[in-house]
């Protein structure tokens, strides 16, 4: 075997691991929310202080709020991380009252686009927190997807409360 | 020329696999939602029949061109069906999203890139251009759609987006097949392509099982019915509809504070 076919094989075999290890991560990773039960679904919430971020997202329509009082209320990059994650289970509650009720599809689309909004103001705050200017940032940023965070919220259970699933009461007690 | 018995079984298995798999996309009405999919499996019907003529009848030159020929369109119709797929997937709502068309083509562009590279790295053991040709573009389409359906499934995932039932096993099925290809592929690189060498033959002929094996899932799955949805009653459709509007002011205020 020569060097360039032995070259092949070594990339070859790279690629062939990686294809499957990605294939089978995301694979799986789909069938296990797709599997998932509203108990697990509802465990994997993190609990966050709907009182403050209610007090950002009404505050943010028209005043100046200072930076370092949205960086408290929502609890810095933690915070965020932590409404992002909230997002992705908000989508898998959506998706499946979806399952039950295809109807409601349009109301998840919308879920979901607001969540990817979300992870998309996440990263500029990453950015903007590596490069030294997460102050000024945060406070452009924050308010945004505290904002829509709520929005979201309001959306799930307007849904819930429109396909009469009895999981409503239990959503509304944890969210 | 004349079939040998394992070719001359795998060619009967595959036109029989390819009618029964058409007959169950028309007869269960899968074939309106799957057009281009159904079209696939149907000009394969006709690929197999008019291979098996040039075979008996034509010459060597004749078969080779009409063997490549209908390949080529075979590769076309098969990334015609990652479209189709991906529609389904990436259109809930009848048109693209917006967050994933960029991902997508990047995905694309991405997938090109990487079977390109890879394809510039083989060295095929052939004799000759036509050769190199046929052994590169055949490993070059089946690293792309292995990627593709990989990449798909992938950024379904991170965009939140769920497979319905026969979409999910008709992607599944062709990207299993092309992951097993990219191998079949390696090994025509490195095997002599002449007709009738132990190693072509015995890839070729793997090559063709494994499809043979795709088909009969194709045809267990999308025989069964998908998981069937429960409807709405009137007044919750309704209500449905004054929550979308809704959603589509809370979405204006959300643009606005991008300005």
């Amino acid at each position: 075997m020569d060097t360039r076919t032995f070259d092949f094989a070594i990339v070859l075999a790279c690629f062939l691991v990686s294809l499957l290890a990605i294939g089978g991560y995301y694979y799986f990773h789909a069938r296990k929310v797709a599997k998932d039960e509203w108990s697990n679904l509802l465990s994997r919430l993190i609990l966050l202080d709907r009182n403050k971020i209610e007090i950002v997202a009404l505050e943010q329509s028209g005043t100046d709020l200072d930076p370092a009082r949205v960086l408290e209320l929502i609890g810095g990059l933690d915070g965020l991380k932590a409404l992002n994650a909230n997002c992705d289970v908000l989508i898998d509650l959506a998706c499946h009252c979806q399952r039950w009720y295809p109807e409601a599809l349009l109301v998840a689309e919308q879920l979901r686009i607001n969540a990817r909004e979300i992870k998309w103001h996440l990263t500029r705050l990453e950015g903007a927190a590596r490069m030294g200017n997460l102050g000024s940032a945060f406070a452009d940023y924050a308010q945004r997807v505290a904002a829509i965070y709520q929005l979201m919220t309001q959306h799930l259970l307007a849904l819930y409360e429109q396909t009469n699933l009895p999981e409503l009461a239990e959503l509304q007690r944890v969210i | 020329m004349q079939f040998a018995g394992v070719d001359l079984l795998l060619w009967a298995i595959g036109l029989l696999g390819h009618v029964v798999l058409l007959l169950v996309l028309c007869f269960r009405r899968r074939a309106a939602h799957f057009q281009v999919f159904t079209t696939l499996i149907a000009t394969n019907v006709i690929r197999t029949i008019a291979l098996y003529f040039t075979f008996r009848l034509g010459t060597r030159h004749a078969y080779f061109v009409t063997y490549w020929s209908l390949a080529i369109l075979d590769v076309a119709l098969q990334l015609a069906v990652v479209y189709e797929m991906a529609s389904h997937v990436f259109r809930p709502l009848g048109t693209w999203s917006r967050d994933v068309h960029r991902g997508f083509l990047w995905l694309i562009g991405g997938s090109i890139t990487v079977a390109s590279l890879l394809t510039w790295m083989a060295a095929p053991a052939a004799h000759s251009l036509k050769e190199v040709v046929v052994i590169r573009g055949s490993f070059f389409s089946a690293a792309l759609m292995s990627e593709l359906f990989v990449g798909m499934v992938a950024f379904s995932v991170i965009a939140g987006l769920p497979w319905k039932t026969h979409v999910a096993r008709i992607s599944q099925g062709l990207g299993a097949y092309s992951i097993v290809c990219i191998l079949i592929e390696a090994g025509h690189s490195y095997s002599i392509i002449t007709p009738g060498i132990p190693t072509y033959v015995l890839l070729s002929h793997i090559r063709m099982a494994v499809y043979l094996v795709c088909i009969t899932y194709w045809i267990v799955m999308l025989w069964r019915n998908a998981p069937r949805p429960k409807d709405l009653p009137d007044e919750m459709r309704r209500q449905l509809s004054l929550l979308q509007s809704r959603v589509a002011y809370d979405l204006y205020r959300i643009r606005s504070w991008r300005g």
